[in-house]
């Protein structure tokens, strides 16, 4: 998972076809439908990539 | 993970100053010491201070480097990134303290403003959803599809945001129009059609945060029943063009543009159309005009709101992009929270493209309800060269200068509108003293006169007639009564012009002749310029008695103008002289025997 609109795994359903009304969120927090730190990292992940500044998710 | 980021301003004016040489150079540089997977290079949107671009920040640490180069990214890399030393010589230098200042946000450029609107510009690459996502983007539009339209219309109304693309008009009351007139078909239209000389706010938010609009153009979409909209921007802002569609293909991709976003049965589509560059199209019925594929043009009165009537005679709901790019933080973090910001009338930020004679100049917001002294002094760093303050001119060529005593004036679309001038899409350029009110007055009318489309009489031949009367006392043919022929005119031509652009057409003129009258009467009576800038009021002399027959002027003067033997004082043939004021600027200070005098009695004037 390098970009937010690449499931983190296959129980990661969201597509422009069948979207998922939770998937903003889900991208920050998640993931919301199902239980996994792996894919709470991987969310972390791409957070921490671009966070390069205190200030940065303090928005 | 990354040890370090490095921002880069990838806004237009780095641009044109270099950055895309800066970060392939930087590329290379990083690569030659192999920290290319631990260094990340942000290409973002702009920081707002042009003027001392390229601007590149390294992170964590935040030290701002600025007017960079190419050739300087070797020693950068090595210095800061290999041995963690500070390269001094790159740092901000302020022209007011003299102090090198390491953080951006001490500088006081940055340090006074509060950043709502371009909150992420200069912050994230306007080109990867996902940081948009991070900084909280696309929340305020997964709140508003849970929301009833008139919730939304009041959360907007309550937040006491108005209109920020000159006029100030409440957005609430706006929105809720286009909701409560009934249709099968309704639009939204982001005005980007920034028309106002030296003006690039709008821009900036386009090329620094494109998908604030997008997800602010749903929003209004969702609030007034639309499922479609049009941004109509220049075709003169490439940059801000490539990134929205850019944003728009992300989006869609993302499934937050396009058929049941977020599961909500909720469709929306945006459109891009390029405008021409008339700057009369920043007129809504002229706007629509434009995109309907016809001449753009107001449409003659009495008309119809375009908020019932509009595109393609659909109601339409037309806002300017700073509006529309705040709404999503309005819903996400509360209507609250937007009033907070800003004065008792006014709520929220403004955001002003301060140029002109300050210390520090480029795109900033402040608070609503700001003093103007703060801006000028605080943000600008006051007036460079030892000079004075003379008037500010805001709100572009619709808007009026303002004299010294309102440099205490709350700045707000109602206070400036009091004083004489208009808040507008954003214009503030502040003049010194070697400027000449009565040639401002006319630099801005002769802008609006050329942009005039010409439908309606008053303005078209009314500025054209207000135009000429500014060129005789500029050329040292005013007469007795051409201030209140000036008067007369304006009066006429906002009373009878069918559209805005005529409507405050004559702001600069009035606005200076009620401040500065007295300049107007010295050059019509006495053909006499103060500031010097009214070529035809001014002349050169050689002091007979200073000049010592040198010869500097007479070899450097284009038109062959002087004359005089070695070591013996020499003349200025007036016929031949094009008051170009190279002689002037030539002669030694040990000298200085060459004068500029004006008015009837030639006196000198020190430049």
């Amino acid at each position: 998972m390098e970009r937010f609109i690449e499931p983190c795994c296959d129980k990661c359903v969201h597509s422009r076809e069948n979207p998922c009304e939770k998937f903003v969120e889900c991208r920050l927090t998640g993931p919301l439908c199902h239980e996994s730190e792996e894919c709470a990292r991987k969310r972390k992940a791409i957070i921490e990539k671009y966070s390069h500044s205190e200030d940065y998710l303090h928005h | 993970m990354y040890e370090k980021q490095i921002l880069i301003c990838a806004g237009t004016g780095c641009i044109s100053s270099g950055t895309m040489d800066v970060s392939e150079a930087l590329e290379e540089e990083l690569k030659k010491h192999n920290l290319q997977d631990k260094v990340r290079i942000i290409l973002s949107g702009c920081h707002g201070f042009c003027e001392k671009g390229p601007i590149f920040i390294v992170y964590p640490e935040d030290i701002f480097y600025c007017e960079v180069t190419a050739e300087d990214m070797p020693e950068l890399v090595e210095e800061h990134l290999v041995n963690g030393n500070t390269v001094d010589r790159l740092l901000y230098k302020d022209p007011v303290t003299g102090d090198s200042i390491t953080s951006h946000l001490e500088i006081p450029f940055y340090k006074y403003q509060q950043r709502v609107i371009l909150r992420n510009c200069g912050v994230i690459d306007p080109e990867n959803i996902d940081e948009y996502i991070i900084r909280g983007g696309y929340m305020g539009l997964r709140k508003a599809l849970n929301m009833q339209s008139p919730d939304i219309i009041d959360a907007i109304k309550s937040s006491g945001l108005r209109g920020l693309g000159g006029a100030g008009f409440p957005a609430g009351r706006k929105w809720e129009t286009a909701y409560k007139t009934e249709s099968d078909k309704k639009y939204v239209i982001c005005n980007a059609d920034e028309g106002d000389p030296g003006a690039f706010m709008d821009r900036s938010v386009l090329e620094g945060d494109p998908h604030s609009v997008l997800e602010g153009l749903m929003i209004a979409g969702k609030a007034t029943g639309s499922d479609e909209a049009y941004v109509y921007v220049r075709a003169e802002y490439p940059l801000a063009v490539r990134r929205l569609r850019k944003a728009i293909a992300q989006a869609e991709e993302y499934g937050l543009i396009g058929e049941n976003i977020l599961n909500s049965g909720f469709n929306f589509k945006i459109n891009v159309k390029e405008g021409a560059g008339a700057f009369v199209c920043g007129e809504s019925t002229a706007l629509v005009r434009s995109i309907e594929g016809k001449r753009g043009m107001p449409q003659p009165l009495p008309r119809p709101r375009t908020t019932e009537v509009g595109l393609w005679k659909k109601p339409t709901l037309l806002n300017n992009v700073k509006t529309l790019s705040v709404v999503p933080q309005i819903i996400d973090k509360g209507p609250d929270w937007f009033a907070s910001y800003g004065s008792e009338n006014c709520r929220g930020t403004a955001v002003f493209a301060l140029t002109g004679k300050t210390n520090r100049s480029g795109l900033i917001e402040v608070p609503m309800g700001i003093e103007l002294g703060k801006i000028i002094y605080d943000i600008g760093g006051g007036i460079p060269g030892g000079r004075s303050f003379k008037a500010v001119q805001t709100g572009g060529p619709s808007g009026g200068c303002l004299p010294e005593s309102k440099l205490d004036l709350n700045v707000d679309f109602d206070t400036l509108l009091e004083a004489g001038s208009m808040m507008g899409s954003g214009g503030m350029v502040v003049l010194d003293d070697t400027t000449c009110m009565v040639d401002v007055a006319r630099y801005f009318l002769d802008f609006t006169f050329e942009e005039s489309c010409g439908q309606c009489i008053p303005c078209r031949l009314g500025t054209q007639q207000m135009l000429q009367v500014l060129n005789d006392i500029c050329e040292g043919r005013g007469r007795e009564g051409d201030i209140e022929l000036l008067l007369e005119l304006g009066e006429y031509i906002i009373k009878g012009s069918i559209c805005g652009l005529g409507k405050t057409a004559p702001n600069p003129v009035l606005s200076t002749i009620r401040y500065f009258r007295d300049e107007y009467e010295l050059h019509i009576k006495d053909k006499h310029c103060s500031a010097l800038a009214c070529k035809e009021l001014i002349s050169f002399r050689i002091d007979q008695e200073k000049c010592k027959g040198c010869g500097r002027c007479r070899k450097d003067c284009p038109a062959g103008a002087i004359s005089g033997e070695k070591k013996e004082p020499h003349v200025i043939d007036m016929e031949k002289c094009t008051k170009c004021g190279v002689c002037y600027e030539n002669c030694p200070d040990k000298f200085s025997a060459v004068e500029i005098v004006t008015g009837k009695e030639n006196i000198p004037v020190h430049s």
